[in-house]
């Protein structure tokens, strides 16, 4: 625990599961905090009318999210919202990477619908960047349980460090990246936000931030 | 005369005042030495204090194509997460961690603003605050860099670190430039500035005026102080540990970032994100001294 402490100061509160402990401390609140006001407000934002111009034309459209799609990009806004709650409040690491990825489905999800070729290719191949980083990412979470016995940041905190959990360490940094849409896999992202639909697109920046965050505090636990 | 007590509502209220204040005055300070250095008599001191009163009377105009409750509630946020910063740190020193926290939603929210106006301009801004978002590696490898070599993220530990062995500053200079070029791209007028470049008119804040704008501008004074703050105490707490030292300490810096804004142009997007990847990355050689 004493990494914890020394990163975190004190710990809220926590809840025994087993050797799976989801704890809270001034970070992951604060973090908590963050998502989920975020979280409602983007839910309740209406889109915004985009102002579009082009080269030659002496004229300034305005393009619309359609009903239908908004309410599917809603829905996945808020789902990727729940998945960022668990990926700040967890205290497994195995629980942190399948709610990493749940992150990483649900920004494809909230781009899929959007009727646009530029956008679906980003979405497309931000898609194979994620499928490829799975590996990485559960293959570092693999080798740390093999290593240790454990994945309990509680009990890793303790463990001292050693060549094998950091490569656990590197693979992990690399999967996590590449699910939360991280440089240097970042390049899709910013082809995905020419998208419209404000409220969406800045939940998919909330989200690579956020896991950035919480990877970086794991990233100091562990070992 | 009867004085809050500290840790009190009231206690840290006056020091938010304050900071909102000094940090005013130095952002003023700021303007007033790039004119000068480019033979202009320039504004007072003050008149950034001013300009961000000003608009809290002038008329609050909301775009028609904008997303809404999104556009107001961006920029409160952009503010309460400066104010959370203020608490956690200078008041608190508490994590430091919850203070990369709250410049990650700073950047969140950069986004957001932009976007949620639905013009082009703001739009551009909004693209390119995701793009130097990516230029923020002195954030992390600066923060790791003193955990491993202090063993602890918590400020108050970091600085009786350093008032028993030194300011990290010695330790870990290249990690201490890294920052200081993080703390130079969140200054008015840096060469790193490409969200708010005025090729794309004000950038992000192109269609935020009245109240709104002046909400900004508060959370924007605060996040130069506690940034200016953070640097000082991380890297120089064995020294300026203060507050007059402290307050002394950054108008220093300040001056410095006047000069060096005033005698560099801004540079193009890709490049900015380049020159701060290269620092943060000379940042690491650091870790051999660990």
């Amino acid at each position: 625990m004493n990494d914890i402490l020394d990163l975190n100061s004190y710990i809220i509160g926590h809840v025994l599961f087993g050797d799976i402990v989801p704890y809270l401390t001034p970070f992951s609140l604060a973090l908590v905090i963050t998502i989920v006001v975020f979280t409602i407000f983007l839910a309740l934002s209406k889109p915004e009318l985009r102002s579009v111009t082009r080269f030659g034309e002496d004229v300034v459209r305005t393009t619309t999210v359609g009903k239908k799609e908004a309410k599917f990009r809603r829905f996945m806004t808020i789902l990727c919202g729940v998945a960022l709650i668990g990926v700040v409040t967890t205290g497994d690491i195995f629980n942190f990477t399948l709610f990493v990825s749940l992150v990483g489905i649900t920004n494809v999800g909230i781009f899929a619908v959007v009727k646009d070729t530029h956008v679906l290719d980003a979405a497309f191949q931000y898609g194979l960047v994620m499928m490829i980083c799975s590996l990485p990412l559960f293959g570092g979470v693999a080798l740390i349980l093999a290593k240790t016995g454990t994945l309990s940041l509680g009990v890793l905190a303790g463990i001292p460090g050693n060549p094998v959990l950091n490569v656990g360490r590197m693979l992990l940094l690399v999967g996590a990246v590449g699910e939360g849409a991280l440089a240097p896999f970042f390049a899709t992202k910013v082809e995905m936000i020419r998208a419209k639909g404000a409220p969406y697109i800045n939940m998919m920046h909330l989200s690579s931030l956020m896991v950035f965050t919480r990877l970086i505090e794991i990233l100091f636990i562990v070992g | 005369m009867i004085y809050p007590a500290a840790g009190s509502m009231l206690y840290m209220l006056l020091e938010l005042i304050t900071a909102f204040l000094f940090g005013g005055l130095l952002l003023g300070l700021h303007r007033k030495i790039i004119a000068r250095i480019q033979g202009r008599p320039g504004p007072p001191i003050v008149q950034h204090l001013i300009h961000t009163f000003k608009f809290y009377i002038k008329e609050l105009t909301i775009p028609e194509t904008s997303s809404m409750p999104l556009y107001v509630a961006i920029v409160l946020a952009l503010s309460a997460v400066w104010v959370l910063a203020f608490l956690v740190g200078p008041v608190l020193l508490g994590p430091f961690s919850i203070i990369i926290m709250c410049y990650a939603v700073h950047k969140v929210s950069e986004h957001g603003i932009g976007l949620a106006s639905g013009s082009p301009y703001t739009k551009m801004g909004s693209t390119r605050a995701v793009l130097s978002a990516t230029a923020e590696m002195p954030l992390i490898v600066a923060p790791a860099l003193v955990f491993f070599k202090t063993h602890t993220l918590v400020l108050s530990d970091i600085i009786n670190y350093q008032i028993l062995h030194g300011s990290l500053f010695m330790d870990l200079p290249l990690a201490a430039i890294a920052t200081f070029i993080l703390l130079l791209s969140k200054t008015p007028f840096n060469p790193f500035g490409i969200v708010w470049g005025k090729d794309i008119v004000s950038g992000y804040k192109t269609e935020h005026f009245g109240v709104i704008r002046g909400v900004m501008m508060f959370g924007e004074i605060l996040g130069f102080f506690v940034l200016l703050w953070c640097f000082l105490t991380i890297f120089f707490g064995g020294i300026f540990n203060t507050p007059l030292t402290i307050m002394l300490t950054m108008i220093g810096v300040t001056i410095i970032l006047g000069f060096i804004c005033a005698l560099t142009p801004m540079i193009a997007p890709y490049h900015s994100v380049m020159i701060q990847w290269i620092f943060a990355l000379l940042a690491l050689i650091n870790v051999l001294f660990i």
